[in-house]
Order: structure tokens, then C-alpha cells, then sequence
């Protein structure tokens, strides 16, 4: 339907290469890491390397909203260990059952979400600034309820969860499968992701819309926040046990993984199956260092390299792909002219 | 031109309008109706009051004092929605487009045909705003293109679609075609008269005087929020007008300054 037609290089470099780049990514990744380890292309290690990016899946869908929306949340480093400690703290001491727990932490983190917009709406203040200070209360109130003591001694069959599985599939990326189709379905096709990416170019036609931003605002943090709770569960079932430190390197990751997943660090665009690819870049990373055996100090450094390089190429893809599409439109326009 | 027939009632009817913005008091007293299937233009200088008037029909600005009346009764406009519930859409001067969705998802942006409640009938919407912009601009194909990759009058057809798919009864244009060129406004005035035909009540903001006379059957001047003058178009002439707007009055144009900038003008 687009108008003036692609060339089919042009389509290829544009839509294909431009258009995935984290699949090229992943791609280019799994070549070099196939070539420089046998094992590399192993069942096991593909599985346990799937497995190793449930939890920071989980956490970057409901991430890829809040960033398509132009919003931002740093709270995540907070988070993630407050409900780990809730969620486990309920079952070990409080004798709550495995599946009321689950549910307990999906929904601790979609009121993390719901407390944050409605500062940022109640006060107009930047989410940056808010979701900055609300993280360093979660994280406090999760020392105070641990006193920096871990939980654990949790049911065998919540620990199932994150330690199960089914030949050489966990099940917790069993459960990956569902939550990514539903996440690409809403992207996708509904009306709220469609709100969700104009409010971040156009709030002004958003509001004269009569489309309430404020309350856009509150579902896209209580869905990231309820995506924050359920990688927690996941993430203290793998562990059989709750840890103060649980997440204090996923920020990080996460935003990695959905800026390098294609969805601009401004937003108004969603690429969620990006991000899923954008995640296994990120975990590609990590498990290629292990499998070559680089020193573990190291690895911080050359993760945070290697994420710099991606955002580099990134940005500069981007704006190739800019260049093109302006390019495209000003002949479109002589055309019509002549 | 058509002569007001009193016996009439205003689709829109707006009565005694008062705002005020901290000490600013921006509109003062102002009542104006409106009648389906005619022209009126509000004219005055930069800060005179036009716009706030304006916002206050389309429901983007609340007013202090006064009542609004479609078909002579009472209304509640406070938001956007409420005017549009009323039948009155807006194209807004930057036209409130979402510039990263389609021409589609601009068209029906608020109020999508949906199924299931949730997902967007994309095909549905397209069909419909094919058919719409068909009318408007038929020129116009390329709906599938991000509408921040359209021309200004592709832009100015997307928001009039919306107008006119939601049957709005009233249209407020402000300054329409102030970023059109001469063949994209000779469309829209070919199009604001079709409308007019339809029976659609037409308020307009505009600088240019000679479209203003092109177009509009009436005509009301505002100077420091306040209604300084009313007039039918086809008895008016341009000086009057102008000494209007600049003098604040129903002065005949004695002000040999004043002369003399209208002579410029015109």
C-alpha cells in the first residue's frame, strides 16, 4: 500500500536488515560464537541459554511499552527484590500457598506501577525523577523486611517453577512462548498500544482525542510493574530464595535489550518481537563469554562494551534508514511535480 | 446570500461567554450564533479573543461565565469529547495529528471501530477513511503512510475526515489555510461550500481577509475579548472591516494612520 515503491535492495536494506536488527544481531552473535565454540550450537546450551533470558524477557515486554509510550521507569532495581522478598516471605513464613504467593507478586508489581504514575500524575513530575526516588523506598523497605537476610526454605513445587523441566526446556521458557504471543497481540493490534505510541510523538492530538494520558499513564506502569512482579517470582523460584540484590543489573540489560530490539528510546514506536530478540542478543552475550571462559570480572566490562556498540549501531542504522526514507519521499515529490 | 431569518433557531448558539486567565480577562461578554449551513468568521488581532472563543466550543478551554445551546438547548461542553458529542468537531491549526500513526489510525484516533472491545478493526477503519477522503481529497492514496510523511493539505484533508465521517453538524476551522498552497486552498474552498450545502455550521478563524470574504456570510470582529462588531458579508466592504479590527470600533476610518495601513493591506 506504501506509496512510492522500494526498490527491492532498498527493501531488503530497509525493511529486512534495518527493519530486524536485533535478529541480525542475534544472527551475526550465533555465527561467531558457533565458530569459536562447539558446544556453543549444543541442545543443552541453546536450552539453558533460552532459559538464562526468561526473566529479563519478561521484565523488557512490559519495559518496550513503557518506553514505546515516550515514559521511562527506573524503579525496577527496587522492584523486583521487594516482591521477591513478598513473594517468598508469604510462603516461607506466612504459609501462603505457592499459587496465591505467584499471584501476590504479579500484583505487588502492578501497585508499584500504579504508585509511580500516580505521582508522576498527581505532581506532574518526570517519571525519570520519580521512578528514580520510588526505587531506592522499594529497595529500602526490602532491607527493612529482610534486615539483609535472604529468604529461602520455599516450597519444593513453587521451586519447580523456575527450576523445572521438560527435556531440555525449563519451564519457565515454556511459559516465555504464551506471554511473548500475547505481548506481540497487543502491540500489535489493539487500540491502547496504538494511544500508547502516539502519546510519546503527539500528546496534543492524544488529549484532543479525548484519550485521558493520565490514565494511559496508570495501565502502562501497572502492566510493566506487573511484568517487574512476575519475573521476580520466576527469577526467586530459580533461586530457591529471595535475594536483596535480585535485579540490580537488569535496568541496565533491560533498556539494552528493547533499544537494541528496534523501540527508540523516545518511543512512539513498539517492536516487541525485536525485543525478544534484543534479549537474546543480551543473553548470547553472557553465554558466549562463558562458554569461551572469560574471567567473570571481565564480563561486566565487556557486557557494558558490548551494549555501548549495539546502541552505536543503533543509532546510526536509524538514522541511515531516516536518510533512505527521506531520500524515497523527496523523489515521491518530484514525481508528483513533474 | 442568505439574510437571517429570525424565526430561525442557531445550531450553535453561544451567550454571554466570560473567561478570564489570572488577571487576563481574554473574552468578555461575547455572544455568538451560528446557523447550519453558513459561514462565520471571526476576526480580530493576535490576542483579540478569537482563539479562546473558539477553544471553548471545541471544549478544550473552560469558560468562567455564560451558556452554550446546539438546537437551542442547553449543553454541557467541559472536554473535547463533550463537543464532539454535541456534533461539533475541530480543525485545529496544527491539526492535532498523531504524526507516527497512519491516516486511519488519525481518522478514528479516540473513537476506533473495535471488536471484542480492544482490538482496532484496521481493515474496517481503512475502507472507511478511503471512502471519506475520497470525497475530501480525491487525490489522496497514500493511506497507509505515517501522516508525518504527508503534505499539508493531505494533513488538513486527514483532520477534516474525521469531521465528516462523525457527521459533525458544526466545524470550527482555525486559520485553515495558513499552510496551504494555492491549489490545496482552492480544494478547501471548494469543499468548505459543499459542506455549507450539507447544512454543516461553519465558525472560522482567519487572517486573510479576502478569503474571509470569499467564504464567510457573516462576519464578527473582536478587539481586547469583546465583540466590536457584526456584520452580513455580502454588505460589507473590506475597509470596514479592517478599520474594525484596528480601530476596535464601527469608526468609518477617519484615522489618516489608519487609512493608510488599510490601503497597504489591500
Amino acid at each position: 500500500m506504501s506509496s512510492p515503491s522500494l526498490s527491492r535492495s532498498e527493501f531488503f536494506v530497509q525493511r529486512v536488515l534495518l527493519g530486524n536488527k536485533a535478529a541480525l544481531f542475534a544472527v551475526l552473535f550465533a555465527i561467531v560464537l558457533a565458530v569459536m565454540s562447539p558446544y556453543f550450537l549444543t541442545v543443552t546450551n541453546l536450552g539453558s541459554l533460552l532459559d538464562q533470558i526468561v526473566v529479563l524477557s519478561i521484565v523488557a515486554f512490559g519495559f518496550t511499552f513503557l518506553l514505546g509510550a515516550g515514559e521511562i521507569d527506573l524503579s525496577i532495581t527496587g522492584v523486583v527484590p521487594l516482591v521477591g522478598v513478598i513473594v517468598a516471605k508469604s510462603m516461607a513464613d506466612w504459609g501462603v500457598p505457592p499459587w496465591a504467593a505467584i499471584i501476590l507478586g504479579v500484583v505487588t508489581g502492578a501497585v508499584c506501577g500504579l504508585i509511580n504514575a500516580t505521582i508522576v500524575n498527581l505532581f506532574e513530575l518526570p517519571a525519570f525523577i520519580v521512578t528514580f526516588a520510588a526505587g531506592a523506598v522499594f529497595l529500602g523497605i526490602t532491607y527493612v523486611i529482610t534486615e539483609l537476610v535472604p529468604i529461602s526454605n520455599l516450597p519444593a513445587e513453587f521451586v519447580a517453577l523456575g527450576q523445572g523441566r521438560v527435556g531440555p526446556v525449563s519451564i519457565a521458557t515454556l511459559i516465555l512462548v504464551p506471554v511473548l504471543a500475547l505481548f506481540v497481540l497487543i502491540a500489535r493490534s489493539t487500540v491502547f498500544a496504538q494511544h500508547l505510541i502516539a502519546m510519546a510523538i503527539s500528546p496534543q492530538a492524544v488529549r484532543v482525542a479525548g484519550v485521558s494520558i493520565p490514565w494511559m499513564r496508570v495501565k502502562i506502569f501497572m502492566i510493566a510493574g506487573a511484568c517487574y512482579g512476575a519475573a521476580s517470582v520466576l527469577l526467586t523460584a530459580r533461586s530457591a530464595s529471595a535475594q536483596i540484590s535480585a535485579g540490580s543489573t537488569l535496568l541496565l540489560l533491560v533498556v539494552a535489550a528493547v533499544v537494541i530490539g528496534g523501540t527508540p528510546l523516545l518511543g512512539g514506536k513498539i517492536a516487541m518481537v525485536g525485543t525478544f530478540f534484543g534479549c537474546l542478543v543480551i543473553g548470547m552475550i553472557n553465554n558466549g563469554m562463558n562458554l569461551i571462559g572469560v574471567n567473570a570480572n571481565f564480563q561486566i566490562i565487556v557486557q557494558g562494551l558490548l551494549i555501548l556498540l549495539a546502541l552505536f549501531v543503533d543509532v546510526n542504522s536509524t538514522k541511515l534508514a531516516e536518510r533512505m526514507a527521506k531520500r524515497r519521499l523527496m523523489r515521491a515529490r518530484e514525481v508528483v511535480t513533474a | 446570500m442568505s439574510t437571517v431569518d429570525s424565526s430561525r433557531t442557531p445550531l450553535v448558539s453561544m451567550r454571554n461567554i466570560d473567561v478570564a486567565f489570572g488577571g487576563v480577562h481574554a473574552v468578555r461578554d461575547v455572544s455568538i450564533d451560528i446557523y447550519a449551513g453558513e459561514v462565520l468568521a471571526l476576526l480580530g488581532h493576535n490576542g483579540a479573543g478569537k482563539s479562546t472563543v473558539v477553544s471553548i466550543l471545541s471544549g478544550a478551554t473552560q469558560r468562567d461565565k455564560g451558556t452554550i445551546l446546539i438546537d437551542g438547548q442547553e449543553v454541557s461542553i467541559d472536554s473535547p469529547r463533550d463537543a464532539r458529542d454535541a456534533g461539533i468537531e475541530t480543525i485545529y491549526q496544527t491539526l492535532a495529528l498523531a504524526d507516527n500513526l497512519d491516516v486511519p489510525s488519525n481518522v478514528f484516533l479516540g473513537r476506533e471501530l473495535r471488536t471484542l472491545g480492544v482490538f482496532r478493526r484496521k481493515k474496517a477503519m481503512m475502507a472507511k477513511a478511503a471512502e471519506v477522503l475520497q470525497r475530501i481529497n480525491p487525490r489522496f492514496k497514500n493511506l497507509s503512510d505515517q501522516v508525518r510523511n504527508l503534505s499539508g493539505g493531505q494533513r488538513q484533508s486527514v483532520a477534516i475526515a474525521r469531521a465528516v465521517y462523525f457527521n459533525a453538524r458544526t466545524i470550527i476551522f482555525d486559520e485553515p489555510t495558513a499552510a496551504l498552497g494555492p491549489a490545496e486552498t482552492a480544494l478547501f474552498e471548494d469543499l468548505v461550500l459543499r459542506l455549507k450545502e450539507e447544512g454543516v455550521a461553519i465558525l472560522m478563524i482567519s487572517h486573510d481577509i479576502h478569503e474571509v470574504f470569499e467564504l464567510a456570510d457573516k462576519l464578527v470582529v473582536m478587539t481586547d475579548g469583546k465583540v466590536v462588531g457584526r456584520l452580513n458579508t455580502h454588505e460589507a466592504t473590506k475597509e470596514q472591516v479592517l478599520s474594525m479590527i484596528i480601530l476596535g470600533g464601527a469608526d468609518d476610518g477617519d484615522d489618516p494612520a489608519a487609512k493608510s495601513l488599510i490601503d497597504t493591506i489591500l
